[in-house]
């Protein structure tokens, strides 16, 4: 619903600012009256005693030393409120306005438990316990007041008092602890229903499945007993996926999860979905979004009563040339990260601002080699390291402004990356070494093609072909592109291991700047409780298990076929490796001693640069680049801005659209 | 003509019939699974998510059996009990997002057939104006300026052109010319962006519908009772308009009649670029999907356009041609 004319009104006399505005103009004017209207003595009687007459010079010097006080008060009072009443004025003419982007496809599902193609809008929708800004390191209480790590294992959250869900959720009603403990326990659960195998690895710690319990002494503590130490749990709860949604809207849809439904209004979030159709999707401002009462925090971007954008519209685009003219022509207001020479292209374009800041990692490249077909020959996988030209990526591919890169971003995680130098010494160029190291063990015959996909939405994969050019022109081992749609592209990528239908992939990272073990597990662990590329192990019971368990009851259709043997053996090879890694990321989640922590994160990371399995980093721009409208104001800098699974982008509320 | 009409219309659901089989049994064939992707694309791939979405979209069924006899019976089994239910108008569900697709299929549909309505008229109304001046003016600049226009608008790929159309003003002057779809909420947009779409896609088939309509006039004005018409003294108009159009419109209109079912295909591309939110850019997305369903019912409603199509242009012939008997 749009806020009516008289609505703006209504807001501005009930704003903090204007109410604090207006007390400081009312008190400067009161002092300034007092002052007027003070008792004057200098028609004092002549005779009388010289004591009386100092007491009353001095009396006299107090009172005028008090009127200058008062009058420098009062004046600079009035400056005060002036200038606070300018701002006031220009914060509120920030209001208004429908920020507008395009999304390359339609959500595959509209559960904040579930979707991963839809980010954007679940965090608008949605509300997590807090934000976090990488700029700052530091979090902002959101749907949590406040919050204690009380040991390793125990972590309370206060709620925030006047939470409510939005009125076509729940009637409105005011979010409670227990709604929070549904939705957490739901959470690493999902995924066995239409979930996500990131659930499991972020949320594993507070798995009821696995012994964690929640606490619920009133409507606003939570306390959450963990299964064990997560030292990213704090982390987790800052992303825009883990969020609360009213249970009585999951409960009542049949298949259990919101993912059924389109533009299901279930949030406490800043907007709620007011159109979703075949070509776009509208939210517009949920009229219970509660207060932000400390936006003066350093850093925050939360304004006190709600976002300056009053709605936000989201039109579906699948060709990229429509999308990217979209944008040029001024209609969208965002169009995210892009790459160095995207940026030199569209500098200077009237409706596009080009911000810049370090890169985090965030939306950098991996080379993703299929963990069954490569973990039993490790010294292929090396070959394959010595074959690639890292520095011709920087060259060529990101116009000679990158740096070599790492499962831990050293702009997030100073502390715990490896440096350059030894970066380097792990991977090295040598397109002869490489051949003879592949020949002698026989790489010719073990892998005489290699199959890549690509993604067929996005229009230039010359990153790829360079990567397959330098397998090529250093292994002599042909390389075969195989584009694919997007659903069938990621269904390809998180195929059970030992079903991929290719050698290697270029998977893109986006969560390594906000968790650092986060990246370690999921991008680089074959085998891993939770790996998204590999994995096969839920809750301790292998996922793969009708195709490896003979008392399995789907064992006899699955376990005697190619694909049964051929998960087997993958599973055989990948699990030691992705336990040692595991027991890696178990080790720095439990310990409480930073420094301790930052040593193993290091030591994990040379583990996986030195068994060249199953994942090889490319190299990553040094600036971040990205597109944004150029009446979008005060995009959130540097890190932040591109960032969803943070306080970023699309969950800064003082940004506001000029015009 | 009546009996050919009536055994044409009774050939158009055998036709229909025999496109379905060829669809559905295909569908079944080409790699890739509709819940494999599903769960896939949601960050799973586990067997609880994919079985169970195999059972919700009846791909279960035929997972029993083990030899050939039995897969036919049961794939049979799945083919009638689709055909069945659209027959009672339930064209099944779609994935993304989960929608029956009836409720997509004929506003989609109706999204398709005014763009290839429109490309039809663009493609006759400047293809065939084209083709007859240039026949009329043969050797002359006229003639060799006509043929150039349709050298070129063969040869450039309508999906080149559409894509500086859509492109190159952004880039140059920050302007759409194919702005977002607004359908007919705003009848001046919607028909901007058919227009413009109807142009990209008609073009080609204007360039060859003018080399068509050149030959076929050449070769009637070279035929004796011209040559008869011109010694009797008629005037040229006349014998043009009179004596060459009709009869070299024959096989224009054939040519006409089977590039549109070429300008559905074209479509496909054309709706994706335009962000047209017609069948052919569904059936794209879809195929992505492993979307069986939507494909099926797609190709479906294609070949029966396509054969409905052919009908008509037939039984255009006996107006054209009143010589030309069934």
């Amino acid at each position: 619903m749009k806020e009516g004319y008289w609505g703006k009104y209504w807001r501005r006399r009930v704003s903090r600012r204007r109410v604090l505005a207006g007390g400081a103009t009312l008190a400067a004017g009161s002092a300034a009256i007092l002052a007027g209207c003070g008792d004057d003595d200098d028609d004092d009687d002549g005779a009388a005693q010289p004591a009386a007459t100092q007491a009353a010079q001095q009396q006299a010097a107090a009172e005028e030393e008090a009127t200058e006080a008062a009058q420098a008060a009062a004046e600079e009072q009035a400056t005060e409120a002036a200038q606070a009443a300018a701002a006031e004025t220009e914060d509120r003419s920030r209001y208004g306005g429908t920020l507008n982007w395009t999304e390359r496809a339609y959500p595959t599902g509209f559960d904040p438990a579930i979707t991963i193609t839809f980010p954007y809008g679940m965090a608008q929708t949605y509300s997590q316990m807090m934000a976090y800004s990488i700029v700052n390191d530091q979090f902002y209480p959101d749907a949590a007041q406040s919050w204690e790590q009380v040991d390793p294992e125990t972590l309370v959250f206060n709620l925030r008092e006047g939470v409510h869900y939005n009125p076509d959720a729940a009637n409105g009603r005011a979010v409670t602890s227990e709604d929070w403990a549904f939705n957490l326990a739901r959470y690493p659960d999902a995924r066995a229903n239409r979930g996500s195998n990131v659930n499991e690895l972020f949320f594993s710690f507070m798995d009821p499945g696995l012994g964690a319990t929640f606490d619920t002494p009133d409507n606003l503590t939570l306390t959450i007993n963990q299964n064990k130490a997560f030292a990213s749990n704090l982390r987790a709860f800052a992303a825009a996926s883990l969020v609360v949604a009213a249970p009585e809207r999951i409960m009542a849809e049949e298949s259990g999860d919101l993912g059924q439904v389109t533009g299901i209004n279930a949030g406490t979030g800043p907007y709620m979905f007011s159109g979703v159709s075949e070509t776009n999707i509208s939210l517009r401002r949920n009229p219970n979004y509660y207060p932000h009462p400390e936006q003066d925090l350093p850093g925050t971007r939360y304004n006190h009563d709600m976002p300056y954008v009053d709605e936000m519209e989201a039109v579906i685009i699948t060709d990229g040339a429509a999308a990217q003219a979209r944008f040029l022509a001024g209609d969208a207001d965002y169009y995210g990260g892009v790459d160095k020479i995207t940026a030199e292209q569209w500098e200077g374009q009237p409706n596009v601002d080009i911000h810049t800041g370090p890169a985090i990692d965030d939306g950098s490249r991996m080379i993703q080699l299929a963990a069954a077909k490569w973990t039993p020959y490790p010294e292929l996988s090396k070959a394959l390291s010595m074959a690639m030209d890292w520095d011709g990526y920087i060259d060529v591919v990101l116009g000679g402004e990158g740096r070599r890169s790492a499962p831990v971003s050293p702009t997030a995680f100073p502390k715990y990356a490896l440096s350059q130098e030894e970066i380097r010494e792990h991977q090295v160029y040598d397109p002869q070494g490489a051949r003879q190291l592949w020949e002698a063990n026989n790489g010719p015959e073990i892998f005489p093609e290699l199959d890549t996909t690509v993604a067929a939405w996005i229009p230039d994969y010359s990153y790829v072909q360079f990567i397959g050019q330098s397998f090529e022109d250093s292994l002599g081992v042909k390389v075969n592109y195989n584009p694919l749609e997007l659903a069938t592209y990621i269904a390809s990528a998180n195929g059970p291991t030992g079903t991929k239908d290719w050698h290697f992939f270029i998977a893109g990272n986006n969560a390594i700047s906000t968790m650092p073990d986060w990246n370690a597990l999921v991008a680089y662990t074959p085998d891993g409780y939770g790996a998204i590329w590999g994995g096969n192990w839920y809750k301790g019971v292998n996922i793969s298990d009708p195709w490896v368990n003979p008392e399995n009851p789907n064992y006899a259709e699955n376990g005697g076929s190619e694909a049964g043997e051929a998960v087997r053996a993958a599973l055989e090879i990948t699990h030691p490796y992705a336990r040692e890694l595991q027991d890696y990321a178990d080790r720095q989640a439990a310990t409480t001693d930073d420094d301790e922590r930052a040593e193993i994160l290091k030591e994990l990371q040379r583990r996986i640069f030195t068994r060249y399995c199953c994942t090889l980093p490319l190299p990553t721009g040094t600036t971040q680049y990205v597109a944004v409208g150029s009446r979008l104001k005060n995009l959130p800098p540097g890190p932040d801005s591109n960032q969803t699974a943070a306080f970023g982008m699309f969950r800064a509320h003082n940004m506001w659209l000029e015009g | 003509m009546q009996a050919y009409i009536v055994q044409r219309l009774i050939l158009i659901p055998l036709t229909i019939i025999a496109v379905s089989i060829l669809v559905f049994v295909f569908m079944r064939v080409i790699p890739g699974d509709a819940a494999a992707v599903r769960c896939g694309a949601s960050g799973v791939a586990d067997q609880t998510c994919i079985e169970g979405l195999r059972r919700e979209l009846g791909l279960d069924i035929c997972d029993k059996s083990q030899n050939f006899f039995g897969d036919v019976s049961c794939t049979a089994e799945q083919y009638w009990k689709w055909v069945s239910e659209i027959f009672g108008g339930d064209f099944g569900q779609e994935i993304v997002p989960p929608k029956p697709i009836a409720d997509q299929l004929w506003w989609r549909l109706g999204n398709t057939l005014q763009l290839g309505m429109l490309s039809i008229v663009v493609s006759m109304g400047i293809g065939i104006p084209i083709g007859i001046l240039s026949a009329i003016r043969a050797g002359k600049l006229s003639d060799y300026a006509a043929r150039l226009f349709a050298i070129l608008a063969l040869s450039v790929p309508n999906f080149w052109i559409g894509t500086l159309i859509v492109a190159l003003p952004a880039f140059f002057w920050q302007q759409r010319w194919v702005p977002d779809w607004t359908g007919w909420a705003d009848p001046g947009t919607h028909m901007r962006i058919l227009v413009i779409a109807a142009l990209v896609l008609g073009i080609s088939s204007a360039g060859y519908l003018a080399r068509i309509a050149r030959s076929s006039m050449l070769e009637v004005m070279r035929s004796d009772y011209v040559r008869t018409a011109r010694a009797k003294g008629l005037r040229e108009t006349i014998i043009i308009v009179r004596h060459t159009f009709r009869p070299s419109m024959i096989t224009v209109f054939t040519i006409a009649g089977l590039q549109f079912s070429g300008i559905l295909g074209g479509s496909v591309i054309i709706e994706q670029l335009f962000t047209i939110p017609g069948l052919g850019a569904w059936i794209v997305n879809n195929v992505g999907d492993r979307d069986f369903q939507v494909i099926q019912a797609t190709a479906l409603i294609f070949a029966t356009w396509f054969v409905i199509i052919r009908l008509l242009v037939d039984v255009g012939y006996t107006y054209i041609d009143p010589r030309i008997r069934y």
